[in-house]
Parts: structure tokens; sequence; C-alpha cells
């Protein structure tokens, strides 16, 4: 039985990304964008946000990339002002101060050419580890970027925590990061990692990663495609700018 | 729905000596009154036996094994008093470890698996007390992922309730939705029309292809048969970006709402299915194909974590678990069919182990295929939505998830959501997960739990 | 002769010494004695070596009874000597927690067992050897019986007793018939009489003698007694019978059964066959144990089995005229016994330490003694390496050689000895194999880790003398092994003498090399080996110091992110158990899970084959005979006045006929 064979003739399928370019589809909910933010009439699309996520500061409505999950639902009530587009390279660094391109580029650095991630789930829905573990597959291949996947927290350079930190995972999701030697990168993957998404001021959970937990950066999506997985790891390891930060 | 007066246990030990099938007990709050329901299936029917809760009620795992969870879960997260339930380890309540320990031995070794698992897996503590390679004794604690999903429901309005159901599994995000939807437009007496119905059963069906390939490519990591798993991966891959092309969602989320779908989705998918399908397809198929001719990763998976058919009844477990032992359970046969036009036929296998669960889902992948096709080809005309006008009610509605029967109860008062309870097929089947493991051995672990196929997340909601 | 025979009084004194004097002064008394007596053992093995034989007559020449100082019999003293020596050093210290209030019995036993084994060793005499061996069998239950604090020992002792005396019975029947057919009681006399008294009595005369030398280091069928006696005697003496005793059986060997003349070569395959299986059945049941004790006890059966293979080729080699062969056979097998005699009384040295400490000696409940114990720990690190064979030790060295006796199949030129050779080669790697498992399983489970009782420890302090004891053992086992090739010069006429050619010479190659006799077939230098393994371990871990250490940081034991527990590591039984899957047929183990009351206990045991069933199969004809010869015993005596009648008028009729003879 010749897998060998099948596997050949099955062709190349992996994407060039990040060393090339690729795109979503047309339709894909990437991102909501704001394309009128001084409009009126803020209160029914506010409450049509599950997650909170629009504010309107100054007379400008903002849409908190960290909170949305692209339901779509503000451009059905208010489709002049919102906007989905479907970009995909939608990971940011974390607001503190010590966070910075530079000093990921260091920490990465004492990684060399390949990165042992170690997963966590804290507390998600189960489809951001279905796209967690896509990169591994023939279409995106994060092995190419020596990305690597690793079992054990001793191995680990960085640590990817997917979902809202329900309160029993609060522990262990500690004692993981303590396991973990210097120098350590942690992500957010996922919405309710990055802000709680719905969950946020539930009585179960005890808030999104960065409550319990240094982040270095936030992959925001629900679940976010394996492209966006992608960025984020490039930009966690210093290879390109984040998006600027719109909150 | 029935309200039986206070013998409410046992009305519903009658049917089910009768031969109907527990399906699920759960409890409601009316106008701070418990109300305690028990729903059985008897000739493919559901039945929802409900009554008020004074101080206590008796208890039915003692003599109906498939309540044991579901009181466990009454009597520790709602503290509803039931006499005669034995004593049991807590079930959602997570306890240290060293509680849980049974076996007096200095000669046996415990293995801490979890929370913290290796892989990219979801989190559940596994203590397992074994003699070197076999099965001891073993203890699940789960609900370490409880968000508290049901409460979230809360108060919230209908329109934006679908959201949250399809954030108690993502992955099945199109079931959870279907389900939250028909019993909310049950609940509201509400038809909605034909298009919606068949582009709810294209989606759940392409759902069911995309979990079923990531179980059989699991089953292949486990057996390191990586280009067997890369290529089932990779057949998973296409349906996903089938589903994003289409609805704008690799899991088709956002899509279905009460009353209908978000939008004509049925014209996009038609027009990529058109498109792509048949490739998908094509190397769905000979993917699997290849993975079930393997004989040296069958040969892992013959008489491993072998379930009784007897076992399946009496636990009331659902899904591809109970089709492999024999047991026919499909909520599409009976009243749960998302698009009546569609023909279904059960895909069952007898012998019980990973092999017969892995073989239906081979079945149920071709079989999906063809279904998805025939509600495509359907297209009926018509609109994609009807606007619900809220009304207070109440009702269950059942969906076939890929893990087998799903069922969401919604109650409506004062125009927005009062309860919603979720029963799904994963928690159903864990608790066969410990009687499957004796006889096998440690490496034996993740093919049964992989050919479970279950999601932590809707179990522990 | 003169330091011999000092040696033997001052065990007597200081047996004398520790039953007579007062309480802890009695104990230490007795075992300065031991080491002293140790010391001029060696002096006299020394003398033994260098000088021809002397014997020394005790009482007046016609009943002969003698002591005698050859090479052979140098060689045991000495080893004797040095356990004792190590054994004494350690003794001086505390009293261990398993010898009974005062620990006087234990060190009055241990120098009489001294005693009785350098007599068995030095008796020219076949009555003074048999007096010897009565009085190391009744040390031995002395010992087992009495000077321990356990509860099962007087079933122990039982059992040790009948065995011992079961074999005991054995060598007086050879030995007396071997004397009646040479007419003297002369041990070189009663061995040439072999060659005379014919094939079939011969055989079974040596037959005999396997049988009961046997029994005294663990030879399968008669291995029951050795992990009881073992485990019940008090560690310390437990080190005295397994290192010294016990070689006074392979002295036997040497002795008598070697030294047959023309042995017959089908005894030689015996030996080997026995000594092969007993090898294999002794590891295998020693990696499921999970008592210190009773694991090294089996491992005992396994040298044991190693040595007699060795034997059993430089019988094979007598009988086919190669005297190189049972030169390089000999050799090997006194290497094995030295590597063994020290390892293993130093291993018993250091369980007893640990059983102090730690109140128990079970492997699933000590862990963490790297932490507490570091010398100790070491020492069983070494002892271990030793008896599992890893080089550059005395058991690498000793068990090389005796696979490469058991290479030397071509050279018998007889395809049952080829055969038989390669079968018993092979038998003996996999038992080597079997020995790592085991002993890591002993250093992994019982002293790396962390500690897995929640008892709390002994507060005994650490003795300097028991830290020196250890550490002379230990460096007794790297030193046989580094310096194999002076060692074997050294008791080469030991070798030689049995052997009738200078074997050792063509031993030592190159000096300092070991070659296997037939020179170019292959070779090692022990002192190499030693140079390069620990020389470089010390030097690389001089540099990893020298060029600092990175950044470290402490953090908790990671399990899969629950707190850490300690019942979380390996046991023994967990460690063990894909071994005990895989040799089933030989270690038939028994899984039970009972449920009491919702509490399930798990347990495994094994069941021995040799053990309790087939003795008892076995003896029950003796026992049958027994019970009728009880019921003569009436006790009325009437009875007995009329058996004194009837034996009399028994002998009135015989006696004529016997003048006839």
């Amino acid at each position: 039985m010749s897998w060998i064979g099948y596997g050949l003739r099955g062709g190349i399928l992996t994407t060039k990304y990040p060393k090339g370019d690729d795109v979503m589809p047309l339709r894909y909910r990437g991102e909501v964008e704001v394309v009128r933010p001084s409009a009126q009439g803020g209160e029914a699309v506010a409450a049509s946000c599950l997650s909170n996520a629009i504010s309107r500061n100054d007379g400008l409505t903002r849409v908190d990339r960290l909170r949305c999950f692209q339901c779509g639902e503000c451009t059905r009530v208010a489709p002049e002002v919102f906007q989905v587009q479907p970009h995909f390279e939608l990971a940011m660094l974390a607001d503190t101060p010590d966070v910075t391109f530079n000093e990921l580029k260091k920490r990465a650095r004492a990684f060399g050419r390949s990165v042992h991630v170690r997963h966590v789930d804290a507390g998600s829905d189960g489809s951001e580890e279905q796209e967690l573990a896509a990169i591994f597959n023939p279409f995106y291949d994060a092995n190419r970027l020596g990305i690597f996947l690793t079992a054990t927290p001793r191995h680990a350079d960085v640590l990817i925590v997917t979902g809202v930190v329900t309160k029993a995972m609060a522990e262990p999701l500690q004692r993981t990061y303590d396991a973990m030697p210097d120098p350590k990168i942690v992500i957010a993957l996922g919405t309710s990692a990055c802000s709680g998404g719905i969950f946020r001021g539930q009585p179960n959970v005890v808030g999104p990663v960065n409550a319990v937990l240094p982040v270095d950066v936030l992959i925001p999506g629900t679940p976010p495609s394996p492209l966006t997985i992608l960025h984020g790891l490039w930009v966690a390891l210093g290879h390109i700018l984040a998006r600027g930060v719109d909150r | 729905m029935i309200i039986a007066p206070a013998s409410l246990q046992t009305a519903a030990e009658r049917r089910i000596e009768d031969g109907a099938r527990l399906v699920w007990i759960f409890a409601d709050c009316v106008e701070s009154q418990t109300v305690l329901h028990y729903v059985v299936e008897q000739d493919g029917q559901l039945l929802d036996l409900a009554g008020p809760l004074y101080d206590s009620a008796r208890a039915l795992s003692q003599r109906i094994p498939a309540a044991d969870w579901y009181e466990r879960e009454l009597a520790e997260r709602f503290g509803i008093k039931l006499d005669g339930l034995p004593k049991h380890r807590p079930l959602t309540k997570i306890v240290p470890a060293q509680q849980l320990l049974d076996v007096e031995s200095s000669e046996v070794s415990t293995v801490l698996y979890g929370p913290v698992r290796s892989g990219i897996v979801e989190s559940a503590r596994w203590i397992v007390e074994t003699g070197g390679e076999d099965f001891i004794d073993v203890y699940p604690s789960m609900f370490f992922k409880h968000r508290g999903l049901e409460e979230r429901f809360v108060g919230l309005p209908i329109e934006l309730a679908p959201f949250v159901a399809e954030h108690a599994s993502g992955a099945t995000a199109s079931s959870h939705a279907a389900a939250f939807a028909r019993a909310a437009e049950r609940a509201m007496g509400i038809e909605v029309p034909d298009r919606a119905r068949a582009t709810r059963a294209v989606l759940v069906e392409l759902e069911r292809i995309h979990q079923h390939l990531d179980s059989l490519a699991k089953l292949a990591e486990d057996g390191s048969l990586s280009v067997g798993s890369a290529q089932v991966f990779a057949a998973k891959e296409r349906i996903h970006r089938l589903l994003c092309d289409a609805t704008g969602n690799r899991f088709a989320r956002g899509v279905i709402c009460v009353g209908g779908t978000r939008g004509d989705v049925l014209e996009p998918l038609r027009e990529t299915c058109a498109r792509d399908l048949d490739l998908a397809e094509h190397h769905a198929r000979t993917a699997v194909d290849r993975l079930i001719r393997t004989q040296s990763f069958m040969d892992r998976l013959i008489g491993t974590g072998r379930l009784e058919a007897d076992l399946i009844t009496r636990y009331g477990a659902v899904g591809p678990v109970a089709r492999g032992s024999g047991v026919s359970s499909d909520v599409r046969t009976r009243d749960g069919f998302l698009y009546t036009p569609l023909a279904a036929e059960e895909a069952i296998e007898y012998n019980g182990d990973a092999v017969s669960r892995a073989l239906v889902r081979v079945a149920e992948i071709q079989r999906s295929f063809q279904l998805a096709r025939n509600a495509l080809d359907a297209n009926p005309t018509g609109p994609h939505f009807v606007r619900p006008s809220i009304t207070n009610g109440a009702a269950i509605a059942r969906v076939e998830s890929p893990q087998g029967e799903l069922l969401y109860f919604v109650r409506i008062a004062d125009g927005v959501l009062a309860r919603v309870a979720i029963r799904s097929a994963s928690y159903a089947n864990w608790p066969l997960f410990v009687p499957s493991l004796p006889g096998n051995i440690f490496t034996d672990f993740s093919f049964i739990e992989h050919s479970f196929g279950a999601v932590q997340a809707e179990v522990d909601r | 002769m003169t330091p011999l025979l000092v040696a033997l009084a001052l065990c007597i004194i200081g047996t004398f010494v520790s039953v007579v004097g007062p309480g802890s002064l009695g104990r230490i008394g007795g075992y300065a004695l031991l080491c002293a007596a140790g010391i001029l053992s060696i002096v006299a093995t020394i003398d033994g070596l260098s000088l021809n034989a002397q014997s020394l007559l005790l009482g007046s020449p016609a009943t002969h009874v003698a002591l005698r100082l050859d090479a052979t019999t140098a060689f045991f003293i000495g080893i004797l000597g040095l356990v004792a020596f190590v054994v004494g050093v350690y003794g001086l210290g505390p009293r261990t927690s398993d010898e009974r209030r005062t620990g006087r019995t234990a060190s009055a036993s241990a120098c009489a067992i001294l005693f009785a084994s350098l007599l068995a060793c030095a008796a020219d005499d076949v009555l003074l050897f048999i007096f010897a061996w009565e009085l190391l069998a009744l040390t031995f239950y002395w010992a087992i019986a009495y000077s321990g604090t356990d509860s099962y020992s007087p079933r122990a002792a039982y059992i040790t007793i009948v065995v011992t005396h079961i074999a005991g019975a054995c060598l007086v029947g050879a030995l007396l018939f071997l004397s009646h057919a040479a007419g003297s009681f002369e041990v070189t006399r009663v061995l040439s009489a072999g060659a005379s008294i014919g094939a079939p009595a011969a055989g079974i005369v040596l037959i005999l003698l396997l049988i009961g030398f046997g029994a005294k280091f663990g030879m399968l069928p008669m291995q029951a007694w050795l992990p009881y006696g073992y485990s019940a005697a008090p560690s310390v003496v437990a080190a005295l019978m397994a290192g010294g005793a016990l070689n006074v059986g392979f002295y036997g060997v040497t002795r008598f059964i070697v030294g047959f003349p023309s042995a017959p070569q089908w005894l030689g395959i015996v030996a080997i066959i026995i000594g092969a299986i007993s090898a294999f059945f002794g590891i295998a049941w020693a990696s499921a144990q999970l008592d210190m004790r009773k694991l090294a006890a089996f491992s005992s059966i396994e040298n044991g089995g190693i040595i007699l293979a060795a034997f059993g080729v430089a019988v094979v080699g007598v009988a086919i005229h190669l005297p190189l062969l049972t030169g390089f056979a000999l050799a090997a097998a006194y290497l094995q016994i030295a590597a063994h005699a020290l390892a293993k009384s130093t291993l018993f040295l250091a369980i007893s330490g640990v059983a102090d400490r730690q109140s128990t000696a079970r492997l699933d409940a000590l862990g963490g003694l790297a932490r507490t114990m570091p010398l100790t720990t070491v020492v069983i690190l070494l002892c271990g390496m030793s008896l599992a064979a890893l080089p550059p030790l005395a058991g690498f060295v000793g068990e090389w050689l005796v696979l490469e006796a058991l290479m030397q199949a071509f050279r018998t030129g007889n395809v049952v000895c080829e055969v038989t050779f390669a079968l018993a080669g092979a038998t003996l790697g996999v038992a080597a194999g079997i020995a790592v498992v085991t002993f890591t399983k002993l250093i992994g489970i019982g002293a790396l880790g962390a500690t897995r009782s929640d008892a709390p420890e002994t507060q005994s302090s650490g003795s300097p003398l028991r830290a020196i004891g250890l550490a002379l053992g230990a460096l007794a086992i790297i030193a046989i092994g580094v310096l194999a090739a002076p060692l074997l010069h050294l008791i080469g006429p030991s070798i030689d003498g049995i052997a009738g050619v200078s074997a050792t010479n063509a031993m030592i190659g190159t000096y300092p090399l070991v070659q296997p006799t037939f020179g170019g077939f292959s070779s090692i230098s022990p002192s190499g080996l030693g140079v390069v393994l620990i020389g470089f371990t010390i030097f690389f871990w001089i540099l990893a110091r020298c060029f600092g250490r990175p950044a470290m940081r402490e953090a908790a034991v990671w399990t899969s992110g629950e707190p850490y527990r300690s019942w979380t590591q390996y046991t023994g039984t967990g460690y063990a158990n894909p071994t005990r899957v895989i040799l089933d047929a030989a270690v038939r183990t028994v899984r039970e899970v009972r449920v009491n009351d919702h509490v399930k206990t798990y347990t495994s045991y094994i069941r021995p084959y040799f053990d309790l069933p087939f003795y008892r199969a076995l003896a029950s004809p003796f026992l049958a005979i027994g019970a009728l010869v009880r019921a003569t015993q009436s006790g009325v005596i009437a009875a007995y006045l009329s058996y004194i009648l009837a034996f009399t008028i028994l002998l009135l009729i015989l006696f004529p006929s016997i003048r006839h003879w």
C-alpha cells in the first residue's frame, strides 16, 4: 500500500504565507471595519453586540478588535457604518510597555530556527483547537517555518492559550507557565482568550488570559483561521510588525 | 409535553421499563418553583414528563444507569435533593486528585493525565491507576471548562442567542445553532421556510463530514500513520474552505438564526459546491478508503474499546458510539430531521470496537455528501427567513450532531430567554468511556478517546 | 599457616567475647575481632599463594586431622577475609535496627560463620570438612533464627536448616564413600580414589557433591532457602553470609569437582545447563521483587548460576584434556566469585543502612535517598552496576570472562559441548540484560526521585565507621575491576595449581590487558576502561563546573498541571511490569484486585516454580516414612526394651558373617 506514492501524487498544497502572499475568500468575515466612525445611531447597534465591542467615545464609533467575534450583526443593523472585511492579519501586541517588536525579536533569537509550541486549553469552545491543529496540515504546514508542537512545557518556547480562563483552569494554566523555561512568549488565541468574548464578567470565569498570565501577543478571531494563526506566530517571533493598536 | 403528577419518577420508570429510552433529566426554575423534566423517547417520539419538585425526588440511577450523570449534576450543581442517589465521587466539582484515589496498594502506579494534556486537546483530567500497563481503575474529572453557558443565555434577546449556542461547541456550531433555533421556533410556534431548512440541512451535513474526517485523522495520527492523517486533515481543510467561501466562516458560524438563516446562504452554497464539492468528496473518499484498507492501522483498532450493545442501551449512548455497537440511534430517521424530503439510512456496525465506530463514520461521510447534494439540488424556492413574533413558550428540539443526538430546551418568558438547557451527545456518551477501558492497555487510551470523538466543550458547557 | 591459625583463634574468641561481654561492648568486641581475623586471613592468603602448600597436623598422625593451606584454599580464604574485614568495619558502627536488642548475637554468629567457613576451606581432612560444613549450617541457623528481629525468621531458619541438611547428607554420603574407596580421610587421597571407583559410582558421587555444594550458593533446585534466609538474618550478618560463606560452596566445587580426577564431560554439561537455568530464573525472580533484601538474595542465585556455568566449562576442559580451557574457565569463575562477594556484601551493608534510616526495605516505600544518604546511594549504585555487569567494575570483568569461556565452544570439537555452550551463553546474556533492568529498578525506585512514604525518618546518625565500611567495599569493587590483570597475576598459582598449566600467564597478554588463554581471540583492558570511564567522567564533571552553569530556576515538578504529589512517581511494580509480562512463563505473576466495602486492594505476587509445591511433592514420601517411624517411638519403655533385645539378637546372628568379610 503505497502511502508515499499517494502522498506524492497529491502534489504540493502548501501556501507560501507568511513568506509569500495569500488571501482569504471574499465573503470571509475576518474583521469588522467602521467605515463611517462619526455617524449617529449608536445605541441599537451597541445593544446588538453580545461582547460589548462597540463603543462610542468623543463622537467616534469604535470596534474593539479584541472583543469582536465577527458575528456580523452590527453590519446588518447599521450597514452604512460597519462593514466586514476579509482581512486575516489580525494579531496584536499586548498593551504593556515591555512588549515591543524588538523585545519579541530578542526572545525569539534565543529559540534559534525552531520554535516549540505548547498549547493549553483554558476553556475554549473546541474550534480554536481544530484551527490550531490545522496549521500543521498540508495546506499550511507550520513545520516548514520551524514551528513544532511539543508535549511538555519544559521544552516549550511559546505558550498558546485558547479560550477564556475558567475558574478551574486558572491554576493549571499558571503551573504550565511556571514550568516553562525563560525566555518564553505567551500568545492568547481566539477572541475569548484575548478579551473574554461573550463570557466577559460571567461568574464561572476568571477572565481573559491576561488576567492570569502576562500575554505578549493577542490573536483575535472566533475562531482565528490558520492563516491568522500563522500571522500571529510570525508576529510573536519578531519577524513582522503587528498592525497598530486600534482600540 | 405532559405535566404529570407528583409520581413523576414512577411515570418515567414505567415508560422505560416498557422499552422507552431515557434521554435527559434536567431542571428548570419557573417563578421560583423548581420543575424537573424527564425526557424519554418512546417509539421514536420524544416525551417530556415534567413536574414540580417540592423538596426531594427519588433518584432513578440505581436501576437506570442512563440517569446517573444527569442526576449527579442536578444534585451537585442545582442543589436538588435526590433520595437514593448512591454515593459517588463528585462529578461537576473539581476536587484534588488525592481524594479520588481508590485502590489501596503501594504497588499501583498512579498516573495523572490532565488537565493540561499533551498535544492540541481540550482540558480534562484523568487519573489512571495501573499495575504497569493495564487499567485497574480510571477516574475522569470533567467540567474544568465549565464557563456557565446555560446561564449566559438567560435574559438574552432571541436574535442574539444562536451566537451563544454556537459558543457551546464551536466545532459543531451549525448543529448547536440549528438545535437551538428549532427549539425556539417550536416554542414560539413558527414554521421555518423550506429554503432555510434545506440550508440548515446542508450545513449540518457538511459539518458532519468535517468532524468525522477530524476524528479519523486523529485516529490515524495516534497510529503514527503520518501520510494518512495529513491527507485526511487536508480533506477536512477543503470542506472548511468550501464553507468559508460560501458563508464567510470556516465553521459556518453566524449563519443559522431563529426564523431561518441570516441572508440567503443557499445560493452561495450551490455556487461554491458546484465548483468544489466534487473535488472535496473525491479527496475525502480516497483518503478515508486508503485508511481503512491499511491493515497495520486497522489492527490497532480491532477489539479496542469494546462496548456491548447491552451497555449502550442501559447507559443511553447515542451517535456513532451507539451505532458502532449495533444500536440504532439516528435522530434523522425519527423526528429530528431538518429537511424532510431527504431520506436517511442509518449506518450501523455490530462489533462495538473502535473499528466499528470508524466504519460508521466512514459510511456517514459518504451519505452526508449525498444528502448535502440532494438538498442543494432540491433548491426550494421561497424566502430564507421569516421574522419571528416573540411569544412565550417552551419546547425541546433535537438534531443529529456529528457526535450523536443533541437536544436543546428553550423557554421564553417575557419576550426574552428564561431558560436554555443543553444535552449534548458527548455528555450522553462519556459515561461509557471508563467501562470501555478494561482489557486494553495504555497506548489504546487515545485510540478509544478519538473513536468516541467527544467534544469536551459541549460536555462542560 | 600461623596467620590462619591466629585468625581461627580470633574468631572463636570473638564469638566468646560477643556472647559473654557486656551489652554493646560485646558486639563491638566481636566485630573488632572479626576485622582482625579478616586482616589475618588476607595475610594468610598472600602467604599461601606465594609459598608451597603447607599443612598443619592437629592431633596425632594416626587420625590425620589436619589443616592445609595451598593456593586454592588461599584464594578462598582471601575472599572470606576481605569480606569479613569490610563487614567488621561496618559493624563497628551503631547497632542496626534489625539486630536483636544489643546486637551481640549478630556479631557472635558472624564470628562463628567466619570460623566455620575458614575451617571448611582449610580442612585437609574429610571429617574435618564435614564437621566445618555442619558447623556452618548451625551458625546459619543461629544467625537466622536468633539474631534478627524479623517475625518470620523461625520459618526461614527452618527452611534453611532443612535444605542445608539435605545438602549435608548428600555430601556426607559422597565423601564417606570416597574415603572408604581411598582407605583414608585425607583429602588428596580421597580425591585420587575417584579415579578408581569406576564410572557409574563416580557419576553418582559427583552428582551428590554437586547437589551438596550447590545448595550453598543457591543452585536450582536447592535455592528455596536463600531468599528467606538472607532476608531474615540481620543485614550485616547477611552480608557475611551472602558474600563470604556462600563461597564455601564454590570452594567445594573447585576442590572436589573440578579437581576430581578424570571428571566426565557430561558433568560439565550438566553443570553448565543447571548454571544457566539458575542464572535465568534467579534474575527473573529478582526483577519482580519489591523488597531490597529479597532482590539481592535472588541476585545471588543468578551469580551462583553464572559461576557454576564457568565451573562447568572448567570440568569440560578437564574431560577433553584442554588444560588451557580449564585454567581460563577457573580464572573466570574466580573473578566472578570475587566480584560477587564484594558487591553482594557491600549491597547488603548498604541496604542495612537504608532499612535503618527509613524503617523499611521495601522499594515502594523508599525513594529520595540521593539527598538524605548520598554515600549510600553511590555505593548502592556501584554495587548494582557491578552486579549488572557494567564496566569498569568487577562484575563486568567477571561476566566478560565467563562469556568468553563459553565462546570457546569450537575448541571442544564436540557437538554436544558446542550446543550447550552456545545456549548457555545466550541464556547468560539474557540474564545479564534482565539484571540491568533489575538493578535499575533498585537504584531508580529505591534511591532516586522523591520519598514515597510519609513516615518520618528515624534519626539514626550516620556513623563514620559505617561510611568507611561502605567506602572500602565500593573501592574493592572498582579495584577488582580496574586492576583485574594484576589480580589475576596474584591468584595465578591458585588457578594454575588445578589446571596444571600456567594459564594466567597466557591470560595476561601485553600487561595490563586481559585475554582468554588462547591468544589472539579477544582482549580487554580493564585498567584502560577504568581510566577512560572514570577519568573522563571526572574530567567532564570538572569541565562543566568550571565553565559555569547557565541561569537556572527551580520549578515544581510538572504533572499535567496538577500539584505534584509523591505518589505520582513510578512504582517498582510498574517499572518491572514489562519484564514480568515478557517473562511470564518463568515469573508467573498473580494479580488480584479485591474489593472489600468499596476499598479496592491490588496485590501481585509471584508463584515460584521450585518453591513449596515442588518441595511438598518431594517431601511427602519422606514425611510419610517419618510418620511411620514416629509410630515406633511410642514412649512405652517396653517397646524400647524389645527394640534393644531384637537388635542384640540380630547382631549376634550377623556378627559371624560380618567377621568373614
